[in-house]
């Protein structure tokens, strides 16, 4: 395939957390908001005058001071963000918006205020106590708990319009980039898709870490670009398969499967697309605030959630997104030391093969792309017994 | 009379092990065969003690006697069934090994509260198996039951009188790894040659290898489980309500309990939707009466406790170590109201407190040298770790961190205000009122520790437990910045493999060696191997 005009582009916007379109938008005098985790709606964060972005520490080789600080057996997730806070890699932001979603993204959040290593005027922290489960007395802890410690300080400290209006308009602007991701995306349904997993990976993550209506026009023009993107003459790979799990946002990691083989299909992964790029509904006589919550309260797939429902639901939807992509196999990650992954992965690996008959190879992983060599043979191992059940078949 | 103990005593002092460590001619550790960890006699306290001791431990015979007695069928099969209850066999041991060098107020103190988990934890363990389906019980029988996460306090439950609650996890694991240091490894393989990382808490690991493994007694017609303490703690959970396959309620409490404006009113509908599942499910109503006989119970416990921590802060209390921790524990986790021999011996005990407190009693003899407070979650493997660095070092466990848990008065006649207080007291339970929920909690051990006047603090260090491994350097800094002796003591909860108790007990001898430069107190304590022992 001829190679996507902003590739490069958007592959050096990911190069650094403080990429030059988070500079722009700082520049002109907004806000920059971090955060981790789906559980604080990235819609919230880009109310007028404010953008959300997703918090990584691009390139980071070396955890030693976050690892003094959280130990060698944390999440290197988490470690990787404090470290690059202490470098000084988050000066740009004026706020970091965690959440309890497990206890190391909530003890690395508590070190941005007790080491304070992010230097920018009134620059705070805050911290929700997200539900555990999907039910309306959960939903409206989640209210609650977003309206304390999200929109108050919004408004009090940004002086943020946290309004119904303004929060429609955000909806409106959030829609209309859901809706550029969600076509690209669907070209992966394709049985000779236009676009390969990794270029999809970039795409949607340049989307999360940079200010909504700076990405936006050259994500509609990709779009454009690739309605009439001419394919390959055959599926240039060996099997597909949904790729499912904890945090991964490094494109580099999807490319290492699709190197093997196996091109990702599906993201069904923290800053994954399936689920965050669905568009938000506004049911009637529905505040904008409510349909918000209860939006991302349905789609939220975490693997911290409890309740049979929630749990029934991630599987269902794992199955559903096997079947509409066409998916051979699913592989399943967890960052190294994810308690709720580490779990999730090997109880829903046994329903998907032993209950659903679908393929899964789990694997584990660092943060910093490494033991390249092991993964590879697990995945080209993978790959392999997927072809060999389709000769079989 | 007493001139003529006073004789024999002299006489026969070169075997007790804490004169001979007084006068280099060995200790406590002489007594045992190494590697098995097999005593060769018992420890000799002198006359009154040694009897007294005695006098307990057959007390303690008698009521596993009387367990067998309950549900002798039951208890035969649940033998061939269960392997972790074969492990109970070592109580005895255990509990010898709790209170090695106890003498005088603080033996009878802690016999008097060990007997009262015996007696409790025997009785519990009759009343299960006799209603275990998987061990020949009816339906119908079993259904009294109401299977439950263990960390889930059982207060609430004390509004069913008809019911019996069952801390799931109680006998196959939460307790019995405290008595076996061997026997949850087992459940931990079962775990992880499914697929579970070894690097999730082994506590969870071992949960999760328990329900793989069917060794669930299988009681009840619903579950409840529960978001506390911790993430693997949530995440086993869904294996535990596949296996089990009853259906469940998630008694998910606010995680970042301390807010009073967002927490208790979640809180608070949780423990309502909590007994509502359980006359939906068991056709029941809550009897409100009930339950405020039961507050008053733990009120009086806890009026008890408040009074107790004045005691420990001045040093006159023969309350002191693995005792005092393990009562509180079992107590308040596994008790919660419902049993009211516990405020019986309670009020013995604090009879006995009180004499204490005005004769100014120093336990063990006033060796103590260091007054610690012992924070973070303990490694259940070496449940006997506070007796030992006391008559290794003289250090005193003055108080333990789970001994923080909830302890506000519940409204006795309100139900509105009772419930509040319920759901206050509910989500401060063990491993997770101080563990997680915010730098508040964990960082509160200094005030705790200053309080109790401690020099010190041993921050037991779980190598797999996320919330306490993210704050590790700033604890340190904080303990260098206040004034605390400090010491990390690495653990791996219930896996004695990962990291064994010596290495245990290195950690807190090289920091007493090397940075403090003291001497042991009884110097056959320092290396040994009981890497066999129960």
């Amino acid at each position: 395939m001829k190679d996507l005009k902003h590739l490069i582009f958007f592959e050096n916007l990911l190069q650094d957390a403080q990429n030059e379109l988070v500079t722009k938008a700082v520049e002109e005098g907004k806000h920059a908001l971090g955060y981790n985790c789906y559980y604080l709606p990235e819609v919230l964060l880009n109310l007028d005058g404010c953008f959300s972005t997703r918090l990584r520490a691009p390139r980071c080789t070396s955890t030693d001071v976050a690892t003094y600080y959280m130990t060698g057996r944390t999440c290197p997730y988490v470690r990787s963000i404090l470290e690059r806070a202490i470098e000084g890699g988050y000066n740009y932001l004026s706020a970091v918006f965690g959440s309890e979603s497990c206890a190391a993204m909530e003890r690395m959040e508590e070190h941005l205020y007790l080491l304070n290593p992010i230097k920018h005027e009134n620059f705070f922290v805050t911290i929700i106590d997200p539900p555990m489960r999907g039910d309306k007395t959960h939903l409206d802890y989640y209210k609650a708990q977003l309206r304390k410690h999200v929109l108050a300080p919004m408004e009090k400290v940004l002086k943020a319009d946290t309004s119904d209006e303004a929060m429609r308009r955000a909806i409106e602007r959030f829609n209309e980039l859901c809706e550029v991701i969600t076509q690209i995306g669907e070209f992966r349904k394709l049985d000779n898709p236009p676009i390969t997993g990794y270029e999809f990976h970039v795409i949607q993550v340049v989307s999360e870490v940079c200010p909504h209506e700076l990405i936006l026009p050259y994500l509609k023009e990709t779009l454009e670009e690739i309605k009439t993107r001419e394919p390959e003459p055959s599926f240039p790979f060996r099997a597909r398969v949904v790729l499912a799990g904890s945090e991964v946002d490094d494109p580099d990691f999807t490319k290492l499967i699709e190197t093997c083989g196996a091109m990702v299909v599906a993201d069904r992964y923290c800053f994954g697309s399936l689920p965050s790029r669905e568009k938000i509904e506004i049911l009637d006589g529905e505040s904008a605030f409510d349909a918000i919550c209860r939006h991302y309260l349905h789609w939220n797939q975490c693997a911290r959630f409890m309740d049979g429902m929630k749990i029934d639901q991630r599987h269902s939807e794992l199955l559903r997104l096997a079947r509409e992509y066409k998916a051979d196999g699913i592989i399943y990650e967890n960052m190294k030391f994810c308690e709720f992954w580490s779990y999730e992965k090997v109880l829903a690996s046994h329903i998907m093969s032993a209950e659903n008959g679908i393929p899964c190879c789990t694997i584990e992983k660092e943060y910093a792309l490494g033991s390249v060599g092991q993964l590879r043979t697990r995945f080209q191992a993978f790959v392999e017994s997927l072809e060999i059940k389709k000769i079989n078949e | 009379m007493g001139k003529l103990i006073g004789f024999i005593d002299d006489k026969l002092k070169r075997f007790d092990p804490v004169w001979r460590a007084e006068n280099g001619k060995g200790g406590q550790r002489s007594r045992y065969h190494d590697v098995t960890g097999v005593a060769k006699y018992r420890e000799w306290r002198g006359v009154k003690d040694t009897m007294f001791d005695y006098a307990s431990w057959l007390n303690n015979v008698l009521a596993m006697v009387k367990m067998v007695g309950s549900a002798p069928v039951s208890i035969m099969k649940g033998f061939w069934e269960y392997r972790w209850m074969g492990s109970y066999l070592g109580t005895f041991m255990f509990i010898d090994r709790l209170f090695e060098g106890y003498r005088g107020e603080e033996l009878r103190v802690a016999h008097a509260q060990m007997h009262a988990i015996v007696r409790s934890l025997t009785g519990r363990i009759g009343y299960i198996l006799s209603h275990d389906r998987r061990l020949g019980a009816s339906q119908a029988k079993s259904e009294k039951l109401v299977p439950m996460d263990e960390v889930l306090p059982e207060l609430f439950m004390t509004g069913f009188p008809g019911l019996y609650p069952v801390p799931l996890q109680t006998l196959p694991e939460f307790i019995i790894c405290d008595v076996d240091q061997h026997i949850e490894p087992y459940y931990i393989d079962v775990a992880e040659s499914f697929g579970l990382p070894a690097d999730v808490c082994s506590r969870c690991a071992a949960e999760t290898g328990v329900a793989l493994d069917d060794a669930f007694p299988l009681v009840g017609k619903a579950l409840i489980t529960t978001n506390m303490p911790c993430n693997a703690s949530e995440a086993t959970s869904m294996f535990q309500r596949r296996r089990v396959g009853l259906p469940d309620y998630q008694a998910t409490l606010a995680m970042i309990h301390n807010d009073d404006e967002l927490a208790l009113p979640f809180s608070r509908q949780i423990m309502k939707e909590t007994i509502a599942f359980v006359e939906e499910q068991y056709g029941v109503k809550f009897n409100w009466d009930a339950f405020f006989k039961a507050a008053r119970r733990i009120n009086e416990q806890n009026n008890f406790e408040l009074e107790k921590w004045d005691y420990m802060k001045t040093g006159y209390t023969a309350e002191v170590g693995v005792s005092e921790t393990l009562y509180k524990l079992y107590e308040w986790q596994s008790v919660n109201g419902a049993d009211p021999y516990f405020n019986k011996v309670d009020r013995k005990v604090m009879k006995r407190l009180r004499k204490c407190y005005e004769k100014k009693y120093q336990p063990f003899g006033g060796k103590t040298r260091h007054r610690a407070f012992l924070w973070g979650p303990s490694a259940v493997y070496y449940t006997d770790f506070p007796t030992w660095v006391q008559n290794c070092w003289g250090i005193a466990i003055v108080l333990n961190m789970d001994s923080t848990m909830g302890f506000n008065m519940i409204d006795t006649e309100d139900p509105d205000k009772a419930i509040d207080d319920l759901a206050r007291l509910t989500q401060k339970a063990t491993m997770r009122h101080m563990a997680v929920g915010g730098w508040d909690n964990v960082n509160a051990v200094w005030e705790w520790a200053h309080n109790f006047n401690c020099d010190m603090v041993l921050m037991n260090d779980n190598i797999a437990c996320k919330g306490m491994l993210g704050v590790h350097a700033i604890m340190e800094e904080q303990a260098r910045d206040l004034g605390f002796r400090f010491i990390f003591i690495e653990h791996d909860l219930e896996d004695s493999r990962t990291v064994s108790r010596q290495n245990m007990r290195d950690c807190v001898n090289q920091y007493m060696s090397i940075v403090l430069n003291e001497e042991p107190l009884d110097p056959t304590l320092l290396n040994f191997d009981d890497s066999d022992a129960y």
